[in-house]
């Protein structure tokens, strides 16, 4: 009894002193079927699986944007349902700038995009919103767009925490912590009223190739 | 130039050689500041851009798509969302990986990179450049979906491939020998109240984890819960913690921290307690490279580049920020109106100012009239209404503690003027609950903490470092703080998988999720954020005689 004791109080001890089993990033969709229960070790098939699996995840959604008011990497207030209302192709993403794989991919498919724009920069409409808004203000986000050489067609949100996490909820794209986040793109169909929905590393040929598809360029 | 110069020379003798062995005739140091800009900034030693092909084609400057950005400071990789990626350090790439990390085999740990990863032979010299610079593995396997390859001559890539067999390759100091050692720097003056409040969190972490190696060195039940939680070095490590006390002017801590720091190179300072200045202990971490995470001080060093020292928040400054903000975004309250800001000129009243200063200019054209109340001046009423009446100011914001709540109780009862009142409430101190009721009304307040109302839930977790003693024996804040950096110190410890590296700790805490702790509303991290709590409600006090704070924001306004 007294052993069971004295074991309680030291694993509770383990937890308090070093902050329990955290929830890491490891710890989310797109990894929860490699989690091992084989002490430690995952087995040839789910390697398998891994290495053969597509380079990203495409469906074709319909989304009820909120019309909420953000600010943008100019610190101009803007309504995002204002800022939809345009006849222009419009691609949206989820971005935080100190993000170290995820976002730096991200925005390097809008640059890309950028280039074969042109001239014409504002010919399509590239959105990033912020998910770290803490952090991201109107001036670390245009810091970022420059990081980047982005230029005038690209328009950086950030916002209050609540009113981000409702866009975030409306893209379905809510994933709690920033640091378990996807990868995804959202490319606006021609007729306003559905997304491409692209969830993965996608490159730079594939991400021309959606938006084409999507008859957006 | 001299080293440009004698990279030439050094360049020049070799190529005859073989391509990968020029960076051996390069000093140490030449190999650290070139390879670490090239893996740090991604600019060649040229000063050029290095040029990489990222998402496949997409040729792009490696100024915004650097080694760091993925790999981290350490090199030994992250885990992002979905994202593994892989340590880059010479000790790693040059030994095979196989399906669980070298000595962490029977670790059930979520963390552990390598089981998400398919085993690969040692990388060589070769064929670690034909991977930077094709992007093909040593299993011939494409690393292009996620990383760039980069196109560098093959002086370049020496020196890349020869720094990455230094980074990370020997575990820092302080981590020797099966144990980890921590010290505390203790600004003397400092409230003993608050000192050795802050030390029982720290303390009760040590203590415990000692008690937990000498439990599992002895009952093999215990190890093998720890082995699961901690892994097989972190379970049996021993910690100890040093109180380094400065005494004296603050140029003369520098000589101090040396002198403690050769007795005892400690791998981490944890907290740390100053009333006034921070600035010489920040300094010394920096250029140690000497983690020091959530020190209790007023005034954080703000810049955008250290790296060292992880603050709980941008301290007394960010109220004044938050306070320009929140204004700011009331732009129908200013329709051409002024703010009228007085400010004690004291450290507290000029940090307080020149953050609300700061942030009010880059986001209104709002005109300020700076009044400064000088270090033994009271704010004087009559002279105060006056100018309230004839300016017509928006706002009157104050910064200074209970001295001047006469004057601002004065301020309050002027029928003619329409405009908001705001203050500093944690300078206010205990007097910020007596406030008179007209006062209340009227007064807007900066608070940089969670509700205390809604803090109650936090108290049990503050026990549990108490062992039994009651809480209002300790200074809660104080406590809170330290409770914090033992929280995140913990996290940091479990995820690091046996690799004692300063950086790599740091590392560590940048990718923790956000968290909810005592006293802040919120903490979140991210790589190089370095004040950990970003936000500050504006509140008013509520009615009656045990009054609770009322939410007038969000805990953060853009």
């Amino acid at each position: 009894m007294r052993s069971k004791l004295l074991l309680g109080l030291l694993m509770l001890s383990v937890i308090v002193v070093l902050g329990g089993c955290s929830t890491h990033p490891m710890n989310h969709e797109g990894m929860k079927g490699h989690q091992m229960d084989n002490g430690g070790k995952m087995d040839h098939s789910a390697h398998q699986a891994m290495m053969q699996r597509k380079d990203y995840d495409r469906k074709i959604q319909s989304y009820q944007v909120p019309d909420l008011l953000l600010t943008n990497n100019h610190g101009q207030h803007v309504s995002l349902a204002r800022l939809l209302d345009t006849d222009k192709p419009v691609i949206l993403n989820f971005i935080y700038a100190t993000c170290t794989t995820i976002c730096p991919m991200l925005s390097m498919g809008y640059i890309d995009l950028q280039r074969e724009l042109g001239d014409q920069p504002d010919k399509v409409m590239m959105i990033s919103i912020t998910i770290d808004p803490e952090h991201d203000t109107p001036e670390v986000l245009e810091a970022y767009r420059q990081k980047f050489h982005g230029n005038s067609g690209w328009t950086l949100l950030t916002g209050n925490r609540s009113d981000i996490d409702n866009v975030m909820t409306s893209f379905d794209a809510y994933f709690g912590d920033k640091m378990d986040h996807q990868p995804l793109n959202f490319i606006r169909l021609p007729d306003k009223s559905k997304w491409v929905r692209l969830n993965g590393m996608i490159n730079g040929k594939d991400f021309i190739h959606e938006m084409k598809m999507a008859g957006v360029y | 130039m001299i080293l440009r110069w004698s990279l030439m020379v050094a360049l020049l003798l070799l190529f005859a050689g073989a391509g990968l062995t020029f960076a051996a005739e390069l000093t140490p140091e030449q190999i650290k500041t070139f390879g670490e800009r090239m893996y740090r900034e991604g600019v060649l030693p040229n000063g050029e851009p290095m040029q990489a092909f990222a998402a496949g084609e997409i040729q792009v400057e490696a100024t915004s798509f650097t080694c760091i950005s993925c790999h981290l400071r350490s090199g030994l990789g992250a885990i992002e969302g979905s994202i593994i990626t892989p340590p880059a350090t010479g000790k790693i790439l040059y030994e095979e990986r196989t399906i669980s990390i070298k000595g962490n085999e029977f670790v059930p740990s979520y963390h552990s990179y390598a089981v998400y990863l398919p085993p690969r032979p040692a990388y060589t010299d070769e064929t670690l450049a034909r991977m930077i610079a094709s992007g093909v593995d040593p299993n011939g396997r494409s690393t292009m979906k996620l990383m760039p390859r980069y196109q560098l001559n093959d002086e370049d890539m020496a020196i890349l491939i020869a720094y990455l067999k230094t980074l990370s390759n020997e575990f820092s100091v302080g981590s020797e020998k099966g144990m980890l050692h921590f010290a505390t720097v203790i600004v003397e003056g400092a409230d003993p109240a608050r000192v050795e409040s802050m030390m029982v969190p720290l303390q009760f972490s040590v203590d415990r984890k000692n008690s937990l190696a000498t439990a599992s060195a002895n009952n093999d039940r215990v190890a093998r819960m720890a082995y699961n939680m901690l892994g097989p070095d972190l379970l049996a490590r021993r910690f100890t913690l040093e109180r380094w006390v400065l005494k004296g002017s603050p140029d003369t801590w520098r000589a101090q921290l040396e002198d403690y720091y050769r007795k005892n190179p400690v791998f981490a300072l944890l907290g740390g307690i100053s009333d006034g200045e921070w600035e010489p202990v920040h300094r010394f971490c920096e250029d140690k490279q000497l983690p020091d995470i959530f020190p209790q001080v007023n005034y954080p060093v703000i810049d955008n580049h250290s790296w060292y020292t992880i603050y709980l928040s941008r301290g007394i400054r960010q109220e004044g920020e938050a306070a320009a903000r929140y204004l700011a975004g009331m732009s129908d309250l200013f329709k051409g109106k002024k703010v009228l800001q007085i400010s004690r000129d004291s450290k507290r009243g000029r940090t307080l100012r020149d953050g609300f200063n700061q942030v009010w200019k880059q986001k209104t054209s709002a005109p300020i009239i700076d009044i400064t109340l000088a270090s033994d001046a009271e704010l004087n009423k009559q002279q105060l209404g006056k100018i309230i009446k004839k300016q017509q100011p928006a706002v009157v914001v104050v910064w200074d503690g209970q001295r001047s709540l006469p004057a601002l109780e004065s301020v309050a009862k002027i029928s003619a003027w329409k405009g908001l009142l705001l203050t500093s409430g944690s300078w206010l101190g205990d007097e910020l609950w007596t406030l008179p009721d007209n006062l209340r009304k009227k007064l807007y307040m900066t608070w940089p903490y969670r509700l205390p109302q809604e803090n109650g839930r936090f108290d049990l977790s503050l026990k549990r470092v108490l062992s039994g003693r009651p809480l209002d024996m300790f200074n809660v804040e104080a406590l809170s703080k330290a409770y914090i950096a033992n929280e995140v110190l913990g996290k940091a410890l479990t995820e690091m998988r046996g690799e004692y590296y300063r950086d790599f700790f740091l590392d560590n805490i940048d990718m923790l999720d956000d968290t909810y702790f005592p006293l802040y509303e919120r903490l979140s991290f991210g790589q190089g954020q370095r004040y950990a709590s970003k936000g500050c409600f504006i509140v008013q006090l509520g009615k009656g005689e045990n009054p609770q704070l009322e939410r007038r924001s969000e805990w953060v306004t853009r």
